[in-house]
């Protein structure tokens, strides 16, 4: 009888712990320090891209972003030269939609393909259509910013997350760019003194469960 | 005598002007009034982040809830009328805080005004948003539409998400008797 009880115990402890670290995965993604995993998405050119594609880079900018939020709109081209500014110096842009098609049509890779194109975007604009990968990184909004620094081959440490900088309306009236102190930072061999800013953005439109 | 004489004419150039002064003010008053009767939309009021957070830690019987918007989001301007009905039918105590560029309170009003927003409407007036956000909830990324709701006994929750109706008056309901 006894040991029945603890097996039963042992085995809704083993289920709650798993359950816990399930839902702590989903709901919380990454946090800064924390290693982010590699993907394979589906770029507007028809094409696979991962990080692993990217042998000589130090970094990533990974940003969620999309077509349609005003704030990421506003922030377009700022991400568009953040590209120019820090590829040539190892730390390319990656954009990912990770926008419900069904919930927003002018997110499809189409629009993507044609956003892109007017607007010369010089990075990848991948769609994350599982949206599985938006979920392991934990992004909530567009556009969320992860700066990822490439320590090894497939170990990618968050080193910041959220804003681009502290002014979504104007560029030219940003104080502080964080993405780009941050990125200073670790060209320069140091950790980035900030880590994490929030700003106001737009709530990603997942899929129905 | 050319004392006297240009006198009078500042007189009556004063007796016009405050004529002219009063018989503007009435027209003004009298349409404003008409528009007011047309629609008993809320004017939006800037509010700093110090008088949000007291606004917060006001009591009430009921549960209150404060959702944050802007006039450019869909997702948003989709589910007010939800939180509108919650205020109409006293079965909440709603508030509109508008996150829109303090410079742009005008789209906020327009909106408020064509969809008939009784409920109290706010602007936040700070673009601080690394300051603010944590304070309204640790668990706030900052993507909008987000409501914190508090219970009657002063406990907070907090949703990142948009609400469809049926489940807005479910988090209300269950809330009520917390």
């Amino acid at each position: 009888m006894k040991k029945t009880i603890l097996v039963i115990t042992g085995l809704l402890v083993t289920v709650a712990v798993l359950f816990v670290n399930a839902t702590d995965a989903n709901v919380n993604g990454y946090d800064v320090g924390d290693y982010a995993k590699d993907f394979s998405l589906k770029n507007i050119d028809g094409k696979t891209v991962s990080l692993a594609d990217y042998s000589s880079a130090k970094g990533f900018i990974v940003i969620f972003t999309c077509n349609t939020c005003p704030y990421a709109k506003a922030y377009e081209q700022r991400i568009i030269e953040l590209d120019k500014k820090y590829a040539s110096k190892g730390f390319p842009v990656i954009a990912i939609n990770p926008n419900d098609v069904s919930k927003q049509p002018d997110d499809s890779m189409e629009k993507m393909a044609e956003r892109a194109k007017d607007k010369g975007y010089t990075f990848p604009y991948l769609r994350d259509d599982s949206q599985e990968i938006t979920k392991a990184y934990g992004a909530t909004k567009t556009p969320h910013v992860y700066l990822l620094n490439k320590e090894a081959s497939d170990k990618y440490k968050v080193e910041y997350i959220g804003a681009i900088d502290d002014s979504p309306r104007e560029a030219s009236d940003a104080k502080e760019k964080y993405v780009e102190d941050a990125i200073d930072a670790l060209l320069s061999g140091k950790k980035p003194a900030v880590t994490s800013k929030r700003a106001i953005g737009c709530t990603i439109k997942w899929k129905d469960a | 005598m050319f004392y006297w004489n240009n006198a009078t004419s500042k007189l009556s150039k004063h007796f016009y002007a405050t004529f002219v002064f009063t018989y503007m003010r009435t027209v003004l008053v009298l349409s404003l009034l008409s528009i007011a009767s047309l629609t008993n939309a809320q004017d939006i009021e800037l509010i700093s982040v110090e008088s949000l957070d007291r606004l917060i830690a006001k009591k009430s019987d009921k549960v209150q809830v404060y959702n944050f918007w802007a006039s450019w989001c869909g997702p948003c301007v989709k589910e007010m009328p939800y939180f509108e009905e919650l205020n109409s039918s006293k079965s909440a105590d709603v508030v509109f805080i508008s996150l829109d560029f303090p410079e742009d309170i005008q789209k906020a009003q327009k909106l408020i005004t064509k969809k008939s927003i009784e409920s109290a409407t706010y602007l936040l007036n700070s673009t601080n948003y690394d300051d603010y956000i944590p304070k309204i909830s640790e668990a706030w990324s900052g993507a909008i539409p987000a409501t914190l709701f508090i219970s009657p006994s002063g406990k907070k929750y907090f949703y990142e998400k948009a609400f469809e109706k049926s489940e807005l008056l479910q988090v209300v309901e269950n809330l009520s008797s917390k």
